[in-house]
């Protein structure tokens, strides 16, 4: 009895893995090549389609690489015409980081009116929730961004849509009046200028410091490079950047809550939290605050329309204990004036401070880059702000920012590195010798509360270090212990402001 | 009248030649100039950095503090708390000392002499014609020429690479990666003699950490020294 079952058990297995290999080892003979005639409508469209000058950026999608369907198609007749979808079944798009995004489709998308036949590759960006069988000409339980790229590669629209409605688009045209309800949209890609953004067309829906909005999402692309060993070995040898790209993802809720408790400085009358509007704050600043109080703190116009300018505005909005210390400080006293511009430095640097007038009372910021998030150009006016502050406070030796052990301290190192208060290497070494050991963690504090505390103060710390993490290599005291920054916790800080950066609403 | 016609003409080629030939001795003798005084700003300027000062111990109690005059008096509440701290300070230098000679920096060097980064500055060297002669010298000059670091020779064990944002930056925003210095220099104003020269400068650490300031320097005993810097800023 156990021999037979032991034989029919044997046996059975067999035949299953005979027909698992033949199935493997050998093709199904029911299978024939059959070319399928196309239909003369998709035969034409087929014809005409050039996809020669098509650029993969911003898109993320090789047209070398795309095998398009055009078997299976859907049509729809709509109002400005017949449309045509077609399945595009090879790509390799760049892997946006964002991890709100869980699939991505692309699809050919053809519209055919009586005078015009318009071609868009289009990309659907699937959001937590999506039915993932959505295409774009069935949109149904559609949650999601949709992208329309024309045949040269250049964004023709994104739109927004839930549950299979657009709630919210912006074409081109629109580009440079995208609600702002956050400081990183900005028109296309590095463009930190908003060119001839309009007011009025962003007073209802507001720079806001919170509630949904467009997000610019950035996609940075690596290229890995390998040393041959030989045989099957290969050596790691480093990691280059290729570039980002970036597209606009629309995000409901979100950030900026903490910019709803405001500081209101006198005389303001503009909209604040949700309300806040960049066109009216500067209005504000430039043609009524001047009536009611001195200018201390001046923006260059040259900053007005900018990302860097908008994190200004919040920051002057906002209740900082690092901003109202530093930067503010310069509001409340009149032998100083603050002028925060864009501005030549070297081409090694984001931002720079000029004391070069600093008797007569002069400190100009300067900000360099063009291009950062809003979160790095806060990172950077609050780093520079505190240059601004120590400056202010060695001359006058007055500053909210210093308690007594901080001038104790500050008092050593200038003696230290025989800094003279000026614009040296002297002066430099002993102050940014005095930031890592004070600012590191009320820096990282200050982005993570204008981030909403999104994440833990840890993922935040990159923005404390910003500018100071060579002198954290080489050593540093905190609360009069030695420490050193390590590479492997730069490294990790690195990764970890990727990610803020990348998922910011600020 | 031959004789006289070919004599102008070899006087003229002469002419010419020698012009020329003035031109570029003057030309390549500021070239050399140039060189000479970024080799020595480089050893003044791109040291390693080193650890900080310890910070003064709770037994320190400050009686007077000038930071900007670099002033300050205090006492000890002991006299062996101020020999400790002295001795600490003592290791410490010469650790520091022994540290610098070993370490071996990458300083990037902007592939350019640059048109001086100026161009929103208008100082006054009211108290010295020399130095505002050679401040409007370098305002008007207008164009970079290329730098080329083999003609460097510093003294410290280090290394130079040129500067390349692509190459030297991971992402915008991020900071420098496989170098430790950037040091960017403009072209060289040079007075007629070629005996005093400003040019402006930068150093930095990194994106958020530098300095640059205008030198302004004098040849003393066939070596250019600084004579004076206006700075200009801190990153």
């Amino acid at each position: 009895m156990k021999s037979i079952t032991k034989l029919l058990f044997t046996s059975f297995f067999t035949t299953l893995l005979v027909a698992c290999q033949s199935e493997a080892l050998f093709p199904d003979t029911d299978t024939s090549v059959e070319l399928i005639q196309l239909s003369p409508e998709v035969q034409a469209i087929k014809d005409d389609l050039d996809l020669s000058h098509f650029e993969s950026d911003p898109s993320g999608i090789d047209v070398d690489k795309i095998v398009i369907d055009w078997e299976n198609h859907i049509s729809s007749q709509k109002e400005d015409g017949l449309w045509y979808q077609f399945p595009l079944t090879t790509v390799l798009p760049a892997q946006l980081k964002s991890d709100l995004i869980v699939q991505q489709d692309y699809m050919l998308v053809v519209a055919i009116s009586e005078d015009v036949t318009e071609y868009s590759l289009v990309k659907l960006a699937h959001l937590e929730g999506s039915s993932p069988t959505a295409t774009y000409l069935q949109l149904g339980g559609f949650h999601g961004m949709t992208y329309l790229y024309d045949l040269n590669g250049a964004t023709r629209g994104v739109a927004y849509v839930e549950n299979g409605e657009t709630h919210t688009s912006i074409t081109t045209e629109h580009w440079h009046h995208v609600p702002m309800s956050n400081c990183d949209v900005h028109g296309l890609a590095d463009n930190v200028r908003m060119g001839t953004m309009n007011h009025n067309d962003l007073h209802d829906q507001g720079c806001d410091g919170g509630g949904s909005g467009w997000v610019r999402v950035a996609t940075d692309h690596y290229t890995d490079w390998y040393n041959h060993r030989g045989g099957n070995t290969w050596e790691y040898s480093h990691t280059e950047y290729t570039g980002t790209t970036y597209e606009y993802i629309w995000v409901e809720g979100g950030g900026g809550q903490y910019l709803n408790a405001i500081y209101l400085p006198d005389a303001y009358s503009g909209g604040t939290g949700n309300d806040f509007d960049l066109g009216e704050f500067y209005d504000w600043y430039y043609n009524e605050r001047d009536e009611g109080e001195p200018l201390r703190i001046q923006i260059d116009p040259s900053l007005q329309d900018t990302v860097a300018g908008c994190v200004l505005a919040k920051l002057m909005l906002g209740e900082l204990a690092l901003y109202r210390d530093t930067i503010g400080s310069f509001e409340d006293d009149p032998s100083f004036n603050l002028t925060f511009t864009f501005g030549e430095c070297s081409d090694g640097d984001d931002a720079c401070t000029s004391a070069a007038d600093l008797s007569d009372g002069n400190i100009t910021i300067k900000i360099q880059n063009q291009g950062l998030h809003a979160l790095e150009y806060a990172s950077l006016i609050l780093h520079e702000g505190i240059h601004a502050e120590i400056f202010r406070a060695v001359e006058t030796y007055t500053s909210e920012l210093l308690n007594p052990n901080d001038w104790e301290r500050l008092g050593q190192l200038y003696r230290n590195y025989l800094a003279d208060n000026g614009n040296n290497t002297e002066t430099t070494e002993a102050q940014h010798r005095f930031m890592t050991e004070r600012y590191v963690i009320p820096l990282a504090e200050a982005i993570w509360k204008l981030d909403n505390k999104r994440y833990p103060l840890d993922d935040y710390m990159k923005f404390g270090w910003d500018g100071l993490e060579r002198y954290g290599f080489t050593g540093y005291f905190h609360d009069g212990v030695f420490k050193r920054l390590t590479r492997e916790e730069s490294n990790e800080d690195y990764h970890n402001q990727d990610k803020v950066l990348n998922n910011t609403t600020f | 009248m031959t004789v006289i016609k070919k004599l102008y003409t070899v006087l003229f080629i002469c002419l010419i030649s020698f012009s020329i030939h003035s031109c570029i001795v003057q030309d390549s003798e500021a070239d050399t100039e140039s060189y000479e005084i970024l080799n020595m700003l480089i050893d003044k300027h791109a040291k390693p950095l080193l650890p900080p000062p310890p910070p003064l111990p709770n037994t320190f109690t400050y009686d007077s503090v000038n930071i900007k005059e670099n002033y300050y008096s205090g006492h000890w509440s002991s006299k062996s708390d101020s020999i400790i701290y002295s001795n600490k300070l003592d290791s410490i230098k010469k650790k520091n000392e022994i540290l610098s000679k070993n370490i071996a920096q990458i300083i990037a060097i902007d592939p350019y002499f640059a048109v001086p980064w100026l161009a929103d500055s208008n100082f006054n060297f009211a108290n010295s014609p020399e130095k505002q002669r050679l401040y409007e010298a370098l305002k008007a000059i207008q164009d970079s020429i290329p730098l080329r670091i083999d003609r460097l020779k510093i003294t410290r064990n280090d290394s130079l690479t040129y500067w390349s944002k692509a190459q030297h930056r991971r992402r915008k925003g991020a900071d420098y990666v496989g170098v430790d210095i950037v040091a960017s220099f403009s072209r060289v104003a040079f007075d007629e003699k070629k005996q005093k020269a400003a040019l402006v400068v930068s150093f930095n650490r990194s994106v958020l950490a530098g300095f640059s300031a205008i030198y302004f320097l004098e040849k003393k005993d066939d070596k250019w020294v600084v004579i004076d810097t206006k700075g200009l800023w801190i990153s």
